[in-house]
């Protein structure tokens, strides 16, 4: 019974992995395998040396940390806004998903232009409010707004993920416990805290760790809006990863950076797995 | 979709993985020569414009001349052209003949990618009528053998607002840089949201950035085909064009093609650099309010400058069953009758042959004239080397935009890309 599947995980996961690390070990020209030769450590040590790549690791750090945690807590914040009685419920939620399912592309495109800074609608706006005064805000540009304005993006496209989840999880918690809670004489708080937190953690851990990896591995927006720039400003480790191989014509090299970005969400990776586990037994 | 994003972040890998299974596709295999009526081939270009239905037609006049089938594949832009040829190269999938940015060859012809045409080219009877500062863009500089045939042809100039030089007491365009340099403090004017030169950091900046410094007597290689663009010539333009960064619109240093146009349009940039890629949309847009003039030069003497430009070739792959009948394809499109249709397609090129560059209809055309112009002297482009798409495409734009920035110093952006150019890292 298990064999089909052992076949599948060995042929699409298990050789590709182990065929990458011996890439990261070989100086791979794609235009040119017959020439490929075994390097060692060569790339590893190259890419621990500059400086791109220690740009990449510390961005990839906020870059994921940074989104997956306002995600959650707005996301937090909307799912409950979301599970309370009102007035159209049904249509707002249907709204807030928008963000979501809308393609990378053409989110990245939207915001491209609302963000130029001498054209775009945002500066327009602060100027109309006089909040901007001096030289229009170069918002992708500046090395030191480039990352958190993706970062702005990014979180803004994730929350309806975590507010639907979230949601779905709330939606089935008890209401006798929550009943039972109120009669104890517990506030609104205290309910959140001791009851519905903890029925709902599973979702919401299961939630972030596939959020971190996904964030991790995710850069079609800054690819589009800063390749990377200004000055490694937003360059992330898979998008250093993409442009090395692509762009340098250095596949090892590239492959280098992806085994050092599967150790890192490997870690991650266990605890998702140790997390599934312990809701399967539960 | 979010499957899509995960395989992205490990599509180096991965196609590392799946090309290792594939097998060499090293160039020398396939016949050459005998009858090719009836023969079909694959050829890739990207489109400039989507609309544009030029190149069908050529291939439908083509097939109509030769009986050979040209199945043509325009489905990737430019952006993401050489990532997929790439994979098709090492999956041995490539095309017959593909269009390729000279920026690209370099690697291909390394690799062995690229089937040699040196006698085939030099033996067809339109190599003569091809102007012959077109050769250069895809020969090899140390072996003098032929890659490609010249094709879509592009040099680089200054776009300027006439309106605002006039406005502000700039009676013509600046001849070397110093004066350029003069120039765009009188055009900076911030308060009223008017900058100079939208100078693009951002991608395919390198382009601009190189043809200034070339007109600033930057070399990329000496006359035996050996780097030297790390040169006293190059940082001192180098400098210049850092220096006019700070009278650049905001956003500048991560600006691409799209939005320097924009701020031409708007008036939020005075000047910019491209080629005649640019020019119908601001005509269209701007009327007789733009103008054209030679990048600023060292000297400031056209004569003693050598001008930047870039072409769009057209190859024969090494690993074709129908080399014979791609190579006829690839003149065919440098043929006079081709050049003029591809001139006066909706994006526009100067032509390569002599004949139609000398048609009234392009001589008259400002944008064209000046190309002409610049394409009279001393011409060149970034060089044919392994190690040309890591300086254009990998190296250049952090380290420049780090410059811009006060990251790093613009020596370093020198030393690197000729570093780059000399190791392909």
């Amino acid at each position: 019974m298990l064999s089909p599947a052992l076949v599948i995980l060995a042929g699409f996961i298990l050789y590709p992995a182990v065929n990458a690390i011996y890439v990261s070990l070989t100086d791979t020209n794609l235009l040119n395998l017959s020439a490929q030769q075994f390097v060692g450590l060569d790339n590893f040590i190259y890419m621990f040396g500059r400086q791109d790549f220690r740009d990449s690791l510390r961005n990839s750090a906020v870059w994921t940390f940074g989104n997956v945690t306002f995600q959650l807590v707005i996301g937090m914040i909307g799912a409950l806004i979301l599970n309370a009685r009102f007035r159209g419920r049904g249509l707002i939620r249907g709204v807030v998903l928008l963000p979501w399912a809308t393609p990378s592309v053409l989110v990245a495109l939207m915001w491209l232009w609302i963000l130029d800074p001498n054209l775009g609608l945002l500066n327009h706006l602060l100027r109309a409010v006089g909040l901007e005064q001096g030289k229009p805000i170069a918002w992708l540009a500046d090395q030191h707004l480039a990352l958190p304005t993706l970062m702005a993006i990014d979180i803004w496209q994730g929350i309806p993920f975590f507010a639907v989840m979230i949601l779905a999880a709330l939606q089935g918690v008890p209401t006798e416990l929550l009943e039972s809670a109120k009669v104890d004489g517990a506030n609104a708080w205290q309910t959140y805290w001791r009851v519905v937190l903890p029925l709902i953690m599973p979702t919401v851990l299961i939630t972030v760790i596939l959020r971190l990896i996904w964030t991790a591995n995710y850069f079609d927006l800054i690819l589009v809006l800063t390749n990377g720039g200004p000055a490694n400003a937003t360059l992330t480790l898979p998008l250093n990863s993409y442009i090395t191989s692509y762009k340098g014509g250095d596949f090892g090299g590239g492959a280098a950076l992806g085994v050092v970005q599967a150790v890192l969400l490997a870690v991650l990776v266990a605890f998702y797995m140790r997390q599934v586990r312990r809701s399967e037994i539960a | 979709m979010k499957f899509r994003k995960g395989a992205l972040a490990v599509a180096p890998v991965l196609i590392a993985t799946l090309a290792a299974c594939s097998g060499a596709s090293d160039a020398g295999s396939g016949s050459s020569g005998g009858d090719v009526k009836g023969t079909t081939i694959n050829y890739w270009y990207w489109k400039d414009d989507t609309t544009d239905q030029t190149m069908n037609q050529l291939a439908a006049k083509f097939e109509a001349q030769t009986g050979i089938k040209v199945k043509i594949d325009d489905s990737v832009a430019q952006p993401k052209f050489y990532d997929k040829l790439v994979n098709a190269v090492a999956a041995g999938n490539a095309p017959d003949a593909t269009q390729l940015d000279t920026n690209m060859m370099g690697k291909l012809i390394n690799s062995h990618v690229l089937a040699d045409l040196t006698s085939e080219t030099k033996s067809w009877k339109g190599y003569d009528s091809v102007l012959p500062t077109m050769w250069p863009y895809v020969t090899d500089s140390k072996t003098k053998k032929i890659y490609a045939v010249p094709n879509k042809f592009l040099m680089f100039y200054a776009y300027y607002r006439k309106d605002i030089f006039a406005a502000d007491g700039v009676t013509s365009f600046p001849k070397t840089q110093a004066e350029f340099l003069d120039t765009l403090k009188k055009l900076y004017k911030p308060k009223k949201n008017q900058y100079a030169f939208d100078f693009r950091g951002g991608p395919n900046g390198q382009d601009q950035w190189a043809a200034f410094l070339v007109a600033g007597g930057a070399k990329f290689l000496d006359d035996q085909g050996n780097v030297v663009f790390d040169s006293p010539e190059a940082r001192k333009s180098n400098d210049i064009y850092l220096k006019t960064a700070q009278y650049a619109p905001p956003g500048a240093v991560n600006d691409g093609f799209a939005q320097i146009i924009a701020n031409l349009q708007s008036g939020a940039a005075s000047v910019i650099i491209n080629h005649l890629g640019a020019a119908k949309t601001l005509d269209k847009a701007l009327g007789n309010k733009v103008g054209v003039a030679l990048i600023p030069s060292a000297t400031g003497d056209p004569a003693q400058t050598t001008y930047m430009g870039t072409m769009n070739a057209e190859a024969v792959l090494g690993a074709s069953k129908h080399k014979e009948a791609a190579r006829q394809w690839v003149q065919f499109l440098a043929s006079n009758d081709a050049q003029v249709a591809i001139a006066k397609s909706t994006n526009g090129y100067v032509p390569v042959t002599k004949e139609a560059a000398a048609l009234p209809e392009f001589t008259q055309n400002p944008n064209i004239a000046i190309s002409l112009e610049a394409a009279k002297h001393s011409v060149t482009s970034w060089p044919l080397l392994p190690g040309t798409t890591a300086a254009t495409t990998k190296t250049w734009q952090p380290l420049f935009q780090g410059a811009v920035q006060g990251k790093n110093t613009g020596d370093q952006v020198i030393t690197a890309v000729a570093e780059s150019l000399k190791t392909g890292r």
